[in-house]
């Protein structure tokens, strides 16, 4: 989570600094020496360290895009954009884990991680002119970005993880109790440096926005990432039936992200992220279900593709009103408040399930798991209600304040 | 998706940042995907943003 975060603030601090072209071959650079250094680890501590540098730049990337398409593109582009990129994640999520399994069985596991290098050099140069074309934005001072509070975020956020597994796995309420107040005691004002002042309180506008992204993340994957467990150990089939339910869910995502960018010129923010919420839980209703073995697992495969459409519906409308509230020449630094909140959402979501899982592991783990599944629905909850103070206005329309670039943006007008 | 939809994304002036960012994204997501098909556990966390467990895409939510 460190190096993830540290890549997330420092890309999005730099892109206003700099513009967007310094960042993002920063990010490839250290992903690429990630990989390299994973690929020729002679030991199992290099590997990881290897790991350590390719999460610092595979999580400064989606900052540095996120203020690109926000600068680069019009309103309805952006939403198209989204969806194009929301695509991207099909190929590899469906064909990623047997094509590495096959590089690995043909020419060894380094070869998964060294096979990647100049592909990842290709895609990075295609994209650097347009980057470089961009430069940094005209204006800009915000909220500064310093990288000791991502540093403090991740720290304490690990801490409160591993209280929660603490107390919830080995009975050990004092430590673990003590480790969750001291995650929650520092990070907090840390994270309060990071996002938009009044994010914590749900804030109208983008704060509420960088607020729903985590609390999105929170209740989809802290429920995601047990349906396999639900399959396999609870109703007792292969993982093979268990990687439908996920493969089914990033096709129903990818989904729900055309449908979003089809209706963003119709329908309004908010909206998109209600109702994404609203088939959120009720897939999640749809695998509590699943843990009573009467039910047929089917409706649970259905019930979590329903739950990627769902996703695929909220979550880039969120990308987007957070780019039409973003303070003009201060993109960059808003996508890094709101990847932020991707990633501490994504993390406390399933290491709050995890504690709920570990808990009734001893006894009874349908249960576990479906306190985990309530506690991502309760989440999912209260995000539906903060969805009154998210910026009202289609996800297309054009920021008040910061209008795309035109003297180095292509003329869209022939194709609209 | 028509041309008419996401005509604007594939212009000859947009077309080298939309297919540089989607390749990028692809990649990246790639080695997400597959290493959590190839390593051991501890090394799967190691690049990833949760540190409770993976489930694919919440290593990197595109």
């Amino acid at each position: 989570m460190l190096g993830s975060v540290v890549g997330i603030v420092a890309a999005g601090r730099e892109a206003d600094r700099r513009g967007p072209a310094v960042p993002f071959v920063a990010a490839l650079i250290l992903f690429a020496s990630g990989l390299a250094i994973a690929g020729l680890a002679p030991s199992m501590e290099v590997l990881v360290g290897g790991r350590v540098l390719q999460g610092m730049g595979a999580g400064a990337v989606p900052s540095v895009a996120y203020a690109v398409i926000g600068r680069s593109f019009p309103g309805p582009l952006q939403a198209r954009m989204m969806a194009v990129l929301s695509t991207a994640w099909v190929v590899p999520g469906v064909a990623g884990p047997a094509l590495a399994a096959g590089v690995a069985h043909l020419f060894g596991w380094r070869w998964v991680f060294l096979g990647l290098l100049p592909v990842v050099a290709v895609a990075g140069s295609i994209a650097m002119p347009a980057l470089i074309r961009l430069g940094p934005p005209a204006s800009g001072q915000v909220q500064e970005h310093r990288l000791i509070y991502g540093i403090a975020v991740a720290a304490c956020a690990t801490m409160l993880l591993a209280g929660l597994t603490l107390v919830a796995g080995s009975g050990a309420v004092l430590v673990g109790g003590a480790l969750i107040a001291a995650g929650v005691a520092g990070g907090l004002p840390a994270l309060r440096r990071l996002v938009p002042p009044g994010t914590l309180t749900a804030r109208r506008g983008l704060p509420a926005t960088i607020l729903s992204r985590g609390l999105l993340t929170f209740a989809f994957f802290g429920a995601d990432a047990y349906v396999t467990l639900a399959i396999t150990a609870v109703r007792h089939l292969s993982p093979v039936v268990a990687g439908i339910a996920v493969t089914g869910a990033t096709l129903g995502w990818t989904a729900g992200a055309w449908v979003q960018a089809r209706l963003s010129e119709t329908w309004e923010g908010p909206r998109f992220v209600r109702t994404g919420l609203v088939i959120i839980l009720a897939g999640i209703a749809g695998m509590v279900l699943v843990l009573q073995p009467t039910v047929p697992v089917a409706e649970g495969l259905v019930a979590w593709t329903v739950a990627g459409l769902g996703m695929g519906l909220a979550y880039a409308p969120l990308s987007l009103m957070m780019l039409r509230k973003a303070p003009p020449g201060g993109e960059g630094r808003a996508s890094a408040s709101l990847n932020l909140a991707d990633v501490l959402g994504t993390a406390i979501g399933i290491g709050v399930g995890g504690a709920a899982v570990a808990a009734g592991a001893g006894g009874n783990l349908a249960m576990g798991i479906a306190a985990a599944f309530a506690a991502a629905a309760a989440v999912g909850v209260v995000a539906l209600v903060i969805t009154r103070r998210l910026p009202p206005g289609t996800t297309a329309s054009p920021p008040p304040a910061a209008q795309p670039v035109p003297a180095r943006v292509p003329d869209h007008e022939g194709q609209r | 998706m028509g041309e008419g939809r996401t005509g604007g994304l594939w212009t000859p002036q947009t077309r080298a940042l939309t297919v540089g960012l989607v390749l990028t994204i692809t990649f990246v997501a790639s080695e997400a995907l597959a290493v959590v098909t190839v390593m051991p556990s501890p090394v799967i966390l190691a690049g990833c943003a949760c540190t409770a467990g993976c489930s694919a895409r919440s290593c990197w939510a595109a």
